[in-house]
């Protein structure tokens, strides 16, 4: 991890969006793949930085008894950053309704992944409460 | 960090809108959407190699 590194990600991240703006005028779908694929180059990239944090982390939680919540708290992360991810994309294209759609699909999806544990929360509240 | 990929792509943009403006100038619009449509799937063809191993990547940092 050093200083090239990190200029050669913003050099490509310049690179990438100057050739979306080259095809944006004669051909905008080319400029949207253009866009896909650098952002997801990027995003690998980014990805391989953080494995070692988040493992650091996991480790610290797996002592606890909590520490399957921690899991589904990444995971809900996770599927933010997926659902993120795709509805840039879809706005960049000019499809907000699209953006808002998936957004909406994901929001619903983590509050699904959440509901054993608000159902646990609930449980004790309801043992506290005897 | 395959900056060529993205060449690629722009190239393949280029080449297929200067066909599309040759082909529409010369009359032939069902070709140059041919044209157009094909370029597309190419340049996708070529991307989803980056996609899967985004998505490998996701998932197993992400533990999804």
């Amino acid at each position: 991890m050093n200083a090239a590194e990190i200029a050669a990600l913003c050099g490509f991240a310049v690179a990438a969006a100057l050739m979306g703006t080259l095809l944006k005028s004669a051909k905008p779908e080319f400029a949207m793949l253009a866009a896909v694929a650098g952002g997801a180059i990027i995003t690998v990239f980014g990805l391989t930085k953080l494995r070692p944090v988040i493992e650091y982390v996991r480790e610290l939680c797996s002592s606890n008894e909590y520490g399957e919540y921690l899991g589904l708290l990444i995971k809900a992360a996770g599927i933010g950053y997926i659902g993120c991810f795709s509805s840039e994309v879809c706005r960049d294209a000019g499809e907000n309704a699209l953006a808002a759609r998936v957004e909406f699909a994901v929001r619903a999806a983590i509050l699904l992944m959440s509901l054993p544990l608000i159902k646990n929360i609930f449980a004790y509240l309801e043992e506290f409460s005897k | 960090m395959e900056i060529g990929l993205i060449m690629k792509i722009a190239g393949i943009g280029l080449v297929v809108a200067m066909a599309h403006q040759v082909l529409s100038r010369t009359g032939r619009e069902e070709q140059a959407t041919l044209l157009s449509l094909a370029g597309v799937v190419v340049v996708l063809i070529m991307i989803v190699s980056q996609l899967d191993e985004l998505f490998t990547e996701l998932k197993s940092v992400f533990g999804l």
